[in-house]
C-alpha cells in the first residue's frame, strides 16, 4: 500500500502532500488493479489531502522537470 | 494527520533526502519516521527542483513505485507542456486530480499514459463545456 504521496522542492518546501489512511473497511469496493493483475480490495475511506505553498522567488521553478 | 504533523513529516523527509547525492539507490528504509510504520519504504526521484517521495510498504514493489513517478511525471508534464515548480503550485487540484487517475486510498489505478491522458481530457472537455454552459446561463 501507498502511505504518502510527497513534492518537495531544493528547499524543503512542500509542493504536494496526500496522505492515505484507512480509516474503515464499510465503503470497501471490489477492485480488479491493472498495475499488478490481482484482485485487491481499495480502501474507499474519506483521503486526507493537504496541499500548501510557501512562496518563494526561486526562479529555477520555472525549470522543466524532464528537459 | 494534522497540519503540524504533516510539517513535521516533510521536514523529516527532507532531512532524509538532502543528504543524499542523485548517483546513490533511490529506495531508503524511511523506519525512523514518526508518522508512518517500521515497515515504510522512501522511494524518490529528483527532478530539477523537486523531489517526488513515495512512502510505502512492504508490499509495493520499489521497481514498480519507481516507474510510477515517472508516470506521474510525464503525465505531468504532458498536462503543463514542459511542466515545472510554479505549475504545481499554481495547479494543485489538476495535479490532485492527475494523482486521483494513478493512486486511490492507497492503490495503483492505473499505471498507463494514454489512459490517465484520455481521463484528463475528457476532465477538460467537461470543464469546458460546464463554463460554457454557465456563461449561457
Amino acid at each position: 500500500m501507498i502511505k504518502g504521496i510527497f513534492i518537495v522542492n531544493n528547499t524543503g518546501k512542500a509542493r504536494l502532500i496526500k496522505v492515505y489512511e484507512r480509516r474503515e473497511f464499510c465503503n470497501s469496493v471490489l477492485h480488479q488493479s491493472f498495475a499488478e493483475g490481482y484482485q485487491s480490495i481499495v480502501d474507499t475511506s474519506p483521503l486526507t489531502a493537504l496541499l500548501f505553498f510557501v512562496t518563494s522567488t526561486n526562479s529555477n521553478q520555472y525549470l522543466s522537470l524532464l528537459s | 494527520m494534522t497540519e503540524d504533523q504533516q510539517q513535521s513529516l516533510i521536514r523529516e523527509i527532507f532531512s532524509l533526502l538532502a543528504k543524499r547525492s542523485d548517483s546513490v539507490c533511490n529506495f531508503l528504509e524511511g523506519g525512523s519516521l514518526t508518522a508512518f510504520g517500521k515497515d515504510t519504504k522512501l522511494i524518490y526521484r529528483h527532478f530539477a527542483t523537486l523531489y517526488f517521495v513515495f512512502a510505502v510498504d512492504n508490499a509495493e514493489s520499489e521497481l514498480g513505485i519507481l516507474d510510477l513517478i515517472q508516470v506521474f511525471v510525464e503525465v505531468l508534464d504532458k498536462c503543463f507542456e514542459n511542466v515545472c515548480e510554479l505549475d504545481i503550485i499554481f495547479n494543485s487540484d489538476k495535479c490532485h486530480y492527475i494523482l486521483d487517475e494513478i493512486v486511490m486510498g492507497g492503490m495503483v489505478l492505473e499505471t498507463g499514459v494514454g489512459e490517465i491522458m484520455e481521463s484528463i481530457i475528457d476532465m477538460n472537455k467537461l470543464e469546458q463545456t460546464s463554463a460554457k454552459a454557465n456563461i449561457k446561463a
